[in-house]
């Protein structure tokens, strides 16, 4: 069998899952740090850093697939400032942590990899995880 | 004679490197092929010579006397970079950047990497550079007018380098490092083998409107050749039928589809995450990209 007549991934995660209904990925066009690639480092929490600059919902009304990823990290920006990005965006200007993914342009309103570290960040928090043990379970799924 | 020769090689090194800002013709143009494998590029630059007419080119007094160490290309030694690790026939090529070069003799050839990459072809490697050398049995073709490297065929454990010129042609076999071992130690296994209800939480986008999730489908988890493996029936696709589930974590695998024994891809945007009690995986989720989950597995048996 040839390898052009496979299904690709990306068309497996679309078909069956409904996730991305055109089959196209929103992952950023600047490209990703996937297993083995990249800086793995992480920023330090500043302190007294809050979620007041966390896009409101009202900024979310034509995303809604990315609401519950925004209530998620709202409620514990101080370890979500913890957490570096791995989908690129973490070379842009101004950026600091995944927390930056969810304030001014609010890139995580489209791009499923800030999403999922948002959600994977709040679920092992709530576990009881530690600022470490999330970090390397972020680097595991996506570093 | 020594300054002679250097006044000669800084002469061709200012015409190899004329300003590049107007078109320009080159009898020897220069070219890049690259090939990432598994997160391994390798990245060969150089610059193709052409026949041009001549009878011959291996042996031949004008163009590459026999025992000449000579760059498969032109002009600037011909340059391998490698992001990782990786293995040439067997003998280790450490990451880096290195110039090219062949000793060619009538019949065993001498492939050479040198660490000192900006060399021009009349110069030679430097013999006190750290080189990695092996022979190699060169084939005779028929092969191109344009001197051509290229990667002919592509695995998911490495490739072919083959550099083609005249009537000789050379292929070096690529290994690259895994990414990510697919292996799973076997005390680790029986917490996961057995069989699971497999659901999807949705229809996929293709389905009707308000149309539900496809019947539960049934994962039978084994351990065999140190590898945990899924069959699934039915699979979303034919060639998902076999899994390699490739351990990032405590319980989480990547799904890795293996097709006549081999892996060919690996989908790292989901994850399939096992919850245990009493040592005993009790079912798993699958989760996507945004960490939503898209599906659910319950033990069976």
């Amino acid at each position: 069998m040839k390898l052009s007549t496979l299904v690709s991934r990306r068309h497996f995660v679309a078909a069956c899952c409904g996730i991305v209904a055109t089959g196209v990925s929103s992952r950023p066009l600047w490209g990703t740090v996937r297993p083995g690639g990249g800086d793995p480092g992480h920023p330090t929490p500043r302190p007294g850093i809050t979620a007041a600059n966390v896009l409101p919902d009202a900024d979310l009304v034509d995303y809604p697939g990315s609401k519950s990823a925004f209530e998620a990290i709202r409620a514990i920006p101080q370890v979500v400032d913890g957490i570096r990005c791995n989908c690129g965006c973490a070379e842009l200007p101004g950026f600091y942590s995944l927390l930056s993914c969810y304030e001014g342009a609010g890139m995580a309103r489209i791009c499923e990899i800030c999403q999922g570290q948002g959600r994977l960040t709040a679920r092992l928090h709530k576990a009881g995880k530690t600022l470490d043990e999330i970090r390397t379970a972020i680097d595991a799924r996506y570093g | 004679m020594k300054t002679a020769f250097r006044g000669l090689t800084t002469l061709a090194a200012l015409v190899s490197l004329a300003p590049s800002a107007r078109a320009q013709v080159r009898a020897s143009e220069t070219a890049s092929v690259s090939q990432t494998v598994d997160g391994t590029t390798l990245t060969v630059d150089y610059s193709r010579p052409r026949i041009r007419g001549r009878a011959q080119v291996y042996g031949s007094e004008k163009v590459i006397p026999w025992g000449e160490v000579w760059t498969p290309g032109a002009n600037w030694a011909t340059t391998l970079e490698v992001n990782k690790d990786v293995t040439v026939n067997g003998h280790l090529l450490p990451k880096g950047k290195y110039s090219v070069w062949m000793k060619v003799e009538q019949r065993e050839w001498t492939v050479v990497f040198d660490t000192t990459v900006r060399l021009f072809h009349t110069q030679h490697p430097i013999a006190d550079s750290a080189l990695v050398h092996f022979p190699v049995t060169p084939e005779n073709v028929k092969g191109p007018e344009v001197l051509t490297w290229s990667f002919p065929d592509v695995s998911t454990t490495g490739t072919t380098l083959r550099m083609a010129w005249a009537d000789r042609a050379v292929s070096l076999a690529i290994g690259v490092q895994p990414s990510t071992p697919i292996t799973l130690a076997a005390d680790l296994a029986p917490r996961y083998t057995g069989e699971y209800s497999f659901q999807w939480t949705s229809a996929g986008p293709d389905a009707p409107a308000g149309a539900g999730p496809p019947p539960p489908s049934v994962w039978k988890v084994t351990y065999a050749q140190d590898m945990l493996l899924a069959d699934w029936g039915p699979p979303p696709f034919p060639e998902w039928s076999h899994l390699v589930l490739i351990k990032i974590g405590d319980d989480w695998f990547y799904p890795g589809a293996m097709l006549d024994g081999e892996l060919f891809d690996v989908a790292n945007d989901l994850v399939i995450e096992f919850s245990l009690a009493g040592g005993k995986a009790t079912g798993f989720e699958v989760r996507g990209e945004n960490d939503e989950i898209i599906g659910r597995g319950t033990r069976t048996k």
